[in-house]
């Protein structure tokens, strides 16, 4: 009996240790998580940024006439089609 | 070896119960005893003082940042944005002394030697010392990777405005703390800013992260504002009102779109503006938002507002002519004047010539208090309700004893004050038949339901008698757009000092309204005095209305309703 107890003390003891170090691993994963997380965030808002300064209208406008020769269409140019 | 074998013959010597066992017997209980006495005293008596030394050198409570919403433009693109920075902070005691290591310090935070050193005498009796505010992650990387003892980071977050000075009014500035100083980054900043959350946490002796005991306040993240602005036609007018202003060598300018079916602000720009990225050189003036926080006397712009009271009554009609010879009248010492003498003007007639004397003549027609409830209705003299900080109300003196004098300046727009963003409202009443729309500064979900001011009739009718000083030969010939049909009330005001009346100074104005068949657009243009010679409405601020409304139409897709009459 006493020997049954011993063994199951012995287990549960084990047990607590092997949950403490599952949850540190837990832990210290959940906090590389989240840093990845910040980071990406980072990432994205400067994406964000990148993108909104290649978009900028005047940008645009400007390599749609330079690089691609294309011009605003004249009046007498636009055709509307009516369904 | 030898005390070992002489044990033994001690015990025989020293029998059970002598007093020499007692004595070690006792000596041992009393050792116990103090034993069990100091547990006691540390695990109970002490125990709240010794637990909270413990807790004091482990648990910490620590914030977990919240940064701050994004404010986006209609479409979604960014017109302020959060990105984390680092400032590095030093403890001077904590700081190594040697030359070498200062000077790669210095070096890696582009200072020299000399100022770094300066920097820590000035504050070595301190335990913190900012070294650099707010570098970008990629810059104060280095200098932490040189493992410099006593230099730590604080990690904060830098507000950054992609659209730079094109919409820096509307959108506003936050401070060094991110807290909103400016426009919308102030007016909602409780919306923006977020919670920062709290947990606590037991952290060892060189502060690293042992263990997360409990989430004591959740971080809150700040929400994303969409505002009502489109960013392209926000940069075009921006565009076109700076080459108007710097062209005509204005003071300045402001540009007010409305979407004439929601009460959308689509644009709003002013000049001077200033750069929200970079704060070193900002001009008072350019910090305010203008076109919402100033008001001025808008004179003509008036007319077709307090026209729609007259048409609305018995005795005028569009057709209804009025004798404005020999074009000026005397008024209660003053006198009011036409450019010349129109003689028989009809009520489109009035609008199409600015006719002072005309407009005059039909306010004292009417009840004494009639033009200023219109007025009212139409929003001036009340605060437009968008919540933006320092929105002006503008001026609407009340009806109580007023001159005939008073009446008249009324429906021609002098002794009355509004903002651009009031004016525009005002007119999408003629807009969208009849209905004033309350201007919104961010996206509405589902369109507004406005308050009819004017009858439909009338508003139709005022939208004619206004698309023909669009027309060639007429004085807002200059706002027609090819392509579309537009309506619109130039504006030419002295400016109001403290000693009255400029002589030289004015303010060039256009309201106008596109396209008249089905309108979409109400956009004002504000020229603030024109050192160039002209000065007039038509001439300065009409041109800006063309430009702006027509590659609005443009972007905003919407078909051409005069295309097959010029072809």
């Amino acid at each position: 009996m006493v020997l049954v107890l011993m063994v199951l003390v012995l287990a549960s003891a084990l047990a607590v240790i092997t949950s403490a170090h599952l949850t540190r691993v837990q832990y210290a994963r959940l906090q590389q998580l989240e840093r990845s997380k910040d980071q990406l965030q980072t990432e994205w808002g400067q994406l964000l940024l990148e993108e909104s300064t290649w978009s900028a209208p005047s940008r645009i406008e400007r390599l749609a006439s330079e690089r691609l020769d294309m011009h605003v269409p004249e009046l007498n140019e636009i055709r509307v089609i009516r369904r | 070896m030898s005390k070992s074998s002489d044990a033994p013959s001690r015990a025989q010597t020293a029998p059970m119960g002598s007093g020499r066992y007692r004595f070690i017997v006792f000596l041992i209980l009393v050792a116990l005893a103090v034993l069990v006495g100091r547990v006691i005293d540390l695990h109970v008596i002490d125990r709240l003082f010794l637990q909270g030394q413990g807790d004091a050198r482990t648990l910490r409570v620590e914030t977990i940042d919240a940064h701050r919403g994004m404010i986006t433009g209609r479409h979604g693109d960014p017109l302020a944005i959060s990105t984390p920075v680092i400032s590095l902070w030093a403890n001077p005691r904590e700081l190594p002394t040697d030359g070498v290591q200062r000077a790669l310090l210095a070096k890696s935070l582009d200072m020299t030697p000399n100022q770094l050193n300066e920097r820590i005498e000035h504050y070595a009796d301190r335990e913190f010392v900012y070294l650099r505010r707010r570098m970008t992650p990629t810059r104060a990387q280095p200098v932490l990777d040189l493992k410099i003892s006593g230099v730590y980071p604080q990690h904060e977050y830098k507000r950054y405005y992609p659209s730079g000075e094109v919409a820096a009014q509307l959108v506003g500035v936050t401070n060094v703390d991110d807290r909103g100083q400016e426009g919308v980054e102030l007016a909602f900043n409780g919306f923006l800013a977020g919670e920062p959350g709290k947990r606590r946490v037991i952290k060892d002796r060189k502060g690293r992260l042992v263990r997360d005991l409990h989430l004591l306040k959740e971080a809150k993240p700040g929400g994303n504002l969409t505002l009502a602005v489109d960013l392209r036609l926000q940069y075009m007018a921006y565009r076109e009102l700076k080459a108007a202003v710097d062209e005509h060598d204005a003071d300045g300018g402001t540009l007010v779109m409305m979407d004439a079916r929601t009460g959308e602000v689509l644009a709003m720009t002013n000049l001077p503006s200033y750069n929200p990225n970079n704060r070193v050189d900002i001009d008072a003036n350019g910090l305010r938002n203008q076109a919402v926080t100033d008001a001025f006397e808008p004179g003509s712009v008036m007319k077709p507002l307090a026209l729609s009271v007259a048409l609305e009554t018995e005795r005028f009609s569009p057709q209804t002519v009025i004798d404005t010879a020999p074009g000026y009248m005397r008024l209660d010492n003053y006198t009011i004047r036409d450019f010349r003498n129109y003689k028989d003007l009809s009520m489109a007639g009035i609008l199409l010539h600015s006719s002072n004397v005309g407009m005059s003549r039909v306010a004292l027609q009417l009840p004494d208090d009639a033009i200023w409830n219109r007025y009212h209705a139409l929003g001036f003299g009340q605060a437009p309700g968008t919540g933006f900080p320092g929105e002006t109300t503008g001026s609407l003196p009340t009806p109580l004893g007023w001159s005939d004098s008073k009446r008249a300046s009324m429906s021609y727009g002098y002794g009355v004050s509004v903002s651009a963003m009031q004016l525009a409202s005002a007119y999408t009443a003629i807009a969208n038949d009849g209905k004033r729309l309350s201007p919104s500064l961010l996206k509405q979900p589902t369109p507004a339901e406005g308050e009819q001011v004017i009858s439909p009739e009338v508003a139709n009718d005022l939208l004619h008698m206004l698309e023909a000083i669009a027309q060639p030969g007429a004085g807002g010939a200059r706002a027609a757009v090819p392509g579309y049909r537009v309506a619109g009330k130039t504006g030419t005001v002295r400016k109001v000092t403290q000693s009255g009346y400029q002589q030289t100074a004015y303010r060039s104005l256009f309201a106008g309204i596109a396209p008249v068949s089905d309108p979409r657009i109400v956009t004002v243009v504000m020229v603030d005095n024109p050192k160039k010679g002209d000065y007039y409405g038509g001439l300065i601020a009409a041109p800006v209305f063309s430009r702006v409304v027509g590659k609005a139409l443009r972007l905003l897709d919407v078909l051409p309703d005069k295309q097959e009459a010029l072809e």
